[in-house]
């Protein structure tokens, strides 16, 4: 095997089988109580130096946006470049004013200019763009509560009683909504969401020993 | 003023982005993108705190105890090098321990919380003396093993000869039980799930457009000769 592709590819991949390993017996490793807090502490530091890690990533992302919008204003397209000019400004802006923060020693979210963008530009328009799904659930509710087949309408029936059982109008047409809706909720909703989470659970185990032996690979982006 | 100009410009905002569920138009790209803008500064914003509080402070108060800091800035750093052509594969490191973290915590989790918590909570007495109890504990241990069983695909049971054999029938009537038992749980959620975005749609307008009705109807008109414009921009062609 060539030297290059063991430090572009193996090493990385025996990195992360090394740290899955570590943190895994770090977990599960009781030899004594003194043994127990040193590992906890090791523990702890590679938590520690994931958040770093992934503050680091968090600003390459916001990297990685300023030069698709750096990139598109370059290609000249008439009706782009105002909109991407307005993303680069603000994204420029709240850095700055994160930065005067730092520098000062002010807690970021105190720092006026900042929570002023986050509070008058950032939080309507993050908040208006999730509730918009409003009008796209309603539509998949109007495809999915159709009778077409029994487990259908088995589902339109459990929607419309648990819908009922949440509002004030449901137990105004019959108080025993509400009940029903909690019967619902604890006993057939919990029993038909319980092997879903063991499947969840079942393939997060997999995803690990996958990358332990060094099977998956596609977090490594490009190929060699 | 400045107390005017953000009242109208939340408003603005909100009414700008609703607009999209009628037509695409320019006040939606306008919004969308100061969304963009104001979001991706917001979480380097927080990143750089997150930063500082996690390893530049520390490293600053006592640089030889905090010495070993260093580490992950420079793991960190490493991301950069995804912008090279030639050394891009540098950058796999950083992602690499990332990942690791993060399966790591959930690996080592995992089989209590997802596996032996679940287990352990399907079994239930089948008999007591409350009646409604004992139905229920059944109900729910019959959903959950026939809902299971629909999970298995490595062994299932065939038609052999175009007749269905009795474990054929048996694993059929189990996988139809799995099957109702999983829609129940879905028409919930279904439901639950169109609830809290429609709780959310009205405190949305409770909150930015009902106490301001003269900025709320000056972003209507906008967003209105916005879309008016695009239509007359697509007929055009």
């Amino acid at each position: 095997m060539e030297m290059s592709v063991i430090w572009r590819r193996t090493v990385p991949q025996l990195l992360v089988a090394i740290i899955l390993v570590v943190m895994t017996a770090l977990y599960f490793l009781y030899i004594d109580k003194t043994t127990k807090a040193t590992l906890n502490y090791w523990d702890q530091l590679l938590i520690n130096y994931s958040i770093v890690i992934a503050a680091l990533a968090a600003i390459v992302g916001g990297v990685d946006l300023a030069r698709y919008h750096v990139a598109l204003i370059m290609k000249r397209e008439r009706e782009q470049i105002p909109f991407s000019l307005i993303t680069l400004f603000l994204e420029v802006v709240c850095v700055v004013f994160a930065f005067y923060a730092l520098a000062t020693g002010v807690p970021i979210l105190t720092q006026p200019q900042f929570s002023w963008i986050y509070l008058n530009l950032q939080v309507p328009t993050s908040s208006a763009m999730y509730s918009i799904l409003v009008f796209y659930v309603a539509s998949a509710a109007y495809r999915t509560f159709r009778a077409r087949n029994p487990p259908a309408l088995l589902l339109l029936i459990v929607g419309v009683i648990v819908m009922l059982g949440n509002t004030s109008l449901g137990f105004v047409i019959w108080p025993g909504f509400t009940p029903l809706k909690d019967w619902i909720m604890t006993v057939p909703n919990a029993a038909g969401y319980r092997p879903i989470v063991i499947g969840v659970g079942l393939g997060t185990i997999i995803l690990g020993l996958r990358l332990i032996l060094r099977k998956e690979v596609t977090w490594m982006g490009r190929r060699d | 003023m400045i107390e005017a100009i953000q009242i109208w410009l939340s408003a603005a905002l909100v009414i700008w982005i609703w607009s999209f569920v009628y037509k695409d138009n320019y006040l939606y790209r306008l919004a969308q993108h100061i969304f963009l803008g104001a979001a991706a500064g917001y979480s380097i914003g927080i990143s750089l705190d997150s930063l500082n509080k996690t390893a530049l402070v520390p490293l600053a108060k006592s640089p030889t105890t905090n010495m070993h800091l260093i580490i992950p800035i420079i793991i960190g750093l490493l991301f950069f090098f995804k912008y090279s052509r030639r050394y891009y594969w540098v950058a796999r490191y950083g992602v690499g321990i990332a990942l690791a973290v993060g399966t790591a915590l959930a690996f080592r989790t995992a089989p209590m919380a997802n596996i032996i918590r679940q287990v352990n909570a399907v079994l239930l007495p089948l008999w007591t003396p409350d009646p409604v109890k004992t139905l229920n504990n059944w109900i729910h241990v019959v959903i959950t093993l026939s809902a299971l069983v629909y999970f298995i695909f490595t062994v299932t049971p065939r038609v052999v000869e175009g007749r269905p054999t009795i474990t054929y029938r048996l694993y059929d009537a189990v996988l139809r039980i799995g099957i109702y038992g999983m829609m129940v749980a879905f028409g919930a959620t279904l439901a639950n799930t169109i609830m809290t975005r429609l709780a959310f749609f009205i405190s949305m307008n409770l909150q930015y457009l009902q106490p301001y009705p003269l900025e709320s109807l000056s972003a209507i008109i906008l967003v209105a000769i916005a879309i008016l414009f695009a239509m007359r921009r697509a007929r055009a062609g």
